[in-house]
């Protein structure tokens, strides 16, 4: 783990940027979505997080698979947890900019149903992980479910809406990518936004695994 | 004129909540790290 504050100023001090800076710039005028194009440095922003904590838990996944280090399963279980909250954070910032510009919080889209089994899917792991007594087995079963897990978000986020005819997202169902057009000025807020959400949810990631190495210690004491 | 104006009020409102969560997520991280200080020393004890 990444020790000092500077990282963790950085973070936070890019995503003050972002948030003023968001509401401050000037936008293209749009159709449809009009000024709701300013959720962009903020909605997108947990999905990259999101991404991040579920690629960081397959990674810890593998690592416990392959040397069964407790230490290894603690970092994966607790990245699916950050994971989740960015997840539904993700969720709620869409629903809202969906009832703004599509009139509705939820529609038949095939991204907005792909982040809905994905979202199950982790749920599913903790609800594994709470069903397992035995730390060794629930660590080792809970590692290769978060692998399938994992290459199941790929698929409904990544592939599925990509190959669907029709989709409301940007750069989904034959649409051109949001990248594609965003002005200088807001890959200006964009970039940073979404590098210190990452450095954010890495550090809420650092503090969830040292709370639970703090309390599995004291168990080991009271024992 | 009024329009920048409602930008500058959410951008402070938004502004506001996150710098709180930011100085919230400092203080439990001050405090996890003076715990496992603690823990380290009475660590250190028991060895002796």
């Amino acid at each position: 783990m990444i020790k000092g504050l500077w990282w963790k100023l950085t973070g936070l001090g890019l995503i003050l940027y972002s948030i003023v800076a968001g509401q401050m710039i000037e936008v293209p005028e749009l159709p449809v979505i009009h000024q709701t194009i300013r959720n962009l440095f903020y909605h997108v922003c947990m999905w990259f997080a999101m991404f991040t904590m579920f690629g960081t838990s397959l990674v810890y996944s593998i690592k416990y698979l392959t040397g069964n280090k407790p230490g290894n399963d603690i970092m994966a279980s607790e990245s699916v947890y950050n994971g989740i909250f960015f997840g539904i954070l993700g969720l709620i910032t869409g629903m809202i900019w969906a009832k703004f510009t599509w009139g509705d919080f939820w529609t038949n889209d095939p991204q907005l149903n792909g982040a809905a089994v994905s979202m199950m899917a982790y749920l599913a792991y903790a609800v594994l992980r709470s069903s397992i007594d035995e730390k060794a087995m629930r660590a080792r079963v809970s590692a290769v479910y978060n692998i399938f897990a994992f290459m199941l978000l790929v698929i409904f986020l990544g592939v599925l809406p990509r190959l669907a005819d029709s989709s409301l997202h940007p750069g989904k169902g034959g649409n051109t990518s949001t990248m594609q057009g965003l002005d200088l000025t807001m890959r200006l807020v964009f970039y940073p936004a979404v590098i210190g959400w990452i450095i954010v949810a890495f550090w809420i990631l650092q503090i969830r695994a040292r709370k639970r190495r703090l309390v599995q210690n004291v168990n080991q004491i009271n024992k | 004129m009024v329009g920048e104006d409602k930008y500058l009020v959410v951008a402070m409102v938004m502004g506001i909540i996150f710098i709180g969560l930011g100085i919230y997520l400092y203080l439990i991280d001050r405090k996890i790290s003076r715990i496992e200080q603690k823990q380290d020393e009475l660590a250190g004890l028991n060895k002796k």
